[in-house]
């Protein structure tokens, strides 16, 4: 599949980006160690989500089927997790690799789910959960992202009763018997720093903070002070001190991320259960302040902004500013002054031949105008005329009799 | 599971592993340069059974796509087919992808890559029989082939695996203790003059008061190795200077 590029980041922006964060400032306003704005949906079945993080958003589909399981583990059952990163199309299958990796090892290896509840006949058929991620929009932090949707979803996600008898499994639907829910014993998050010159860093980087930056870290921890995954890459001098000191920081963001996560999951239940209640992602579009709807920056406090000038900067004078005159040739382009009139031969004629590309529909109706009058007049007298005639179009010439007509003078701007 | 892989012997205070070893005692380490004739550069490695031959190609120029600024590295993982007990299945193998994106991203910040524009260095790592550690004993291998290859390095990259079992740190981990259960693993891959971390991969739960203990485990472990390896550098060279 042709992949598009990433944006190529100019690097006025990114020497902005780097000594912003030299001055624990960043483009949204955000302080180095702020988090963007969290939200959370579910879908109309259980283990179907989507999460947003400022304005990346990622959904999260849990689906189940009834497999065999592996020879090694013969009595747990089976959790496989794909990411997808085709909308967002910028990415490279390492990429892709590198996320998908990065949340399996988390949840995984970390053991947050425990597999051998799933197991319904040990050694023959266990329950295998199949976790899709779609990443829908990436601005940055995917592992942190990825890593919610997915616990959202498994603490969301209700799996039928199974009865065995006699070798032969029953599955319950829903109105028979009442689901079961997964049992997660801890909430491992994902969470990144990126790291800039001499060791600073921020927290849940935007995509361009991610591009520029010279390295990062990605943490995966729990609310019992556990480090579940660490991945560290990149070009910055990360030393040991560092490391542990966003660890500290990353158990602080999940022990915010697990309460989040359980009253979410909790509000959503007790809306189920109540009835008339709208659930799913219907009701959420409708809603202008959810995940489905698209975020919202808040406003930039600009009130320490000050406006400087650097030395070299010329200011204009008011004085001459208000002399001299500006020319509008179009919406949008001004000049100033009129330049020495010139008398050379050709002029007329290259002007005709640029007036006529330019302004093509005006050509064909002077003609007509010219056909009319009948009056086949040198070339230079023509054009005069059709630029007496187009008054739309400003523009300025070297005959002096015409210049005073066409001209428009504007109040010159303000200068401070 | 666990009681079988760290022993504490009644006399002696200090526990052992399953292989004999200390809690803090890195296996035997043999490296070798100039293994390959036609490679720019190569080595092999050899800690305890587990064996790894690197080769590297280049500067050359790109296929494809190249950098105005600076070279691109090239790094390819590969665990043979052979190097376990079982056979294992080459194709499409995640883990293979992530180290070798790992390995390409440390030397990618290790080489001096702005010294050669418009061209591409390609390093190939085999894994010849897999005991654990291999992700380590892969970047000492890669580093140790750049080396021989004559490409500037920054400093020897060296990298050590530790792990955390029966509340003891224990350094240089094997496959056994790899395939416990829920046993922690954290491998380290640093600039041993600058202190600094440029690889740092971890697996399964450490709680925040020991990472320090873990990390500092893996550090040592990674000092070790680098006497060995700048010995071996050493000694190479004063072999091709007789």
């Amino acid at each position: 599949m042709q992949r598009l590029k990433p944006k190529s980041i100019p690097s006025c922006n990114k020497n902005f980006i780097f000594t912003a964060v030299k001055d624990d400032k960043r483009i949204d306003g955000r302080s180095s160690k702020d988090f963007r704005k969290l939200s959370i949906g579910f879908g109309l079945d259980y283990g179907s989500s989507v999460v947003s993080l400022g304005d990346t958003r990622v959904m999260c589909n849990i689906t189940y089927q009834i497999a065999e399981p592996k020879a090694v583990k013969s009595c747990e059952g089976l959790l496989n997790i794909r990411v997808d990163l085709t909308a967002s199309m910028i990415h490279t299958y390492e990429k892709v690799v590198e996320i998908m990796r990065m949340i399996e090892k988390n949840v995984k290896d970390s053991r947050c789910l425990d597999l051998e509840s799933l197991c319904i006949i040990s050694g023959e058929k266990v329950y295998a959960l199949e976790t899709d991620i779609i990443v829908m929009n990436d601005d940055g932090n995917l592992p942190e992202c990825c890593s919610i949707a997915l616990l959202a979803s498994l603490s969301h996600f209700k799996r039928p009763d199974v009865s065995v008898v006699e070798d032969k499994i029953k599955i319950h639907s829903f109105d028979e018997r009442h689901p079961i829910p997964l049992n997660i014993l801890h909430y491992p998050f994902c969470t990144s720093f990126t790291f800039f010159d001499n060791s600073k860093f921020v927290c849940d980087p935007t995509q361009a903070e991610e591009q520029v930056c010279d390295g990062y870290l990605i943490v995966g921890s729990n609310i019992y002070r556990e480090i579940t995954t660490i991945h560290i890459s990149g070009k910055s001098a990360i030393t040991k001190d560092v490391v542990l000191n966003c660890c500290q920081l990353a158990i602080e963001r999940s022990k915010f991320l697990t309460n989040f996560v359980k009253l979410v999951v909790e509000q959503d239940l007790k809306k189920r259960s109540t009835e008339g209640a709208e659930i799913g992602y219907a009701p959420l579009i409708r809603e202008s302040s959810s995940v489905l709807c698209s975020y919202k920056k808040e406003e930039i406090e600009l009130q320490e902004v000050q406006e400087n000038y650097d030395d070299d900067d010329v200011i204009i004078d008011l004085e001459v500013a208000q002399n001299t005159k500006m020319y509008r040739y179009a919406s949008d382009t001004v000049g100033i002054g009129e330049g020495r009139g010139q008398n050379w031969d050709f002029i007329d004629e290259f002007q005709e031949n640029v007036e006529n590309d330019e302004n093509e529909d005006m050509y064909i109706e002077d003609e007509e105008t010219t056909n009319n009058e009948d009056e086949p007049d040198s070339k230079a007298k023509q054009f005069s005329k059709r630029s007496k005639n187009s008054n739309k179009y400003q523009e300025i010439t070297v005959e002096d009799d015409l210049s005073e007509e066409e001209v428009q003078i504007l109040n010159p701007p303000e200068f401070k | 599971m666990e009681s079988r892989i760290l022993l504490e012997s009644t006399s002696v205070k200090t526990p052992f592993r399953i292989d004999g070893r200390k809690p803090h005692e890195v296996r035997s380490l043999t490296c070798r340069l100039g293994v390959f004739q036609q490679a720019d550069g190569s080595s092999y490695v050899k800690l305890g059974n587990t064996q790894v031959l690197a080769t590297v190609y280049g500067p050359h120029d790109t296929r494809g796509k190249s950098n105005p600024e600076k070279s691109i590295i090239n790094c390819k993982f590969r665990l043979s087919t052979f190097s376990k007990s079982t056979r294992r299945n080459l194709h499409r193998d995640i883990r293979s992808i992530e180290i070798s994106n790992n390995l390409t991203q440390v030397f990618d910040s290790a080489i001096l890559t702005e010294l050669y524009p418009h061209s591409q260095i390609d390093i190939y790592l085999e894994v010849v029989q897999s005991d654990g550690s291999d992700y380590a004993a892969c970047i000492n291998a890669a580093s140790l082939a750049i080396i021989d290859a004559g490409i500037p390095i920054k400093d020897v990259v060296c990298a050590c695996s530790a792990g955390f079992i029966d509340n003891q740190p224990i350094t240089d981990i094997n496959a056994v203790e790899e395939s416990s259960n829920g046993t922690p693993i954290l491998t380290i891959g640093m600039l041993p003059k600058d202190k600094q971390i440029l690889s740092m991969e971890s697996s399964g739960g450490i709680h925040l008061d020991n990472l320090n203990d873990v990390m500092d485990a893996a550090i040592e472990g990674c000092k070790s190795v680098l006497f060995i390896m700048k010995q071996t550098i050493l000694n190479h060279i004063q072999e091709l200077k007789d």
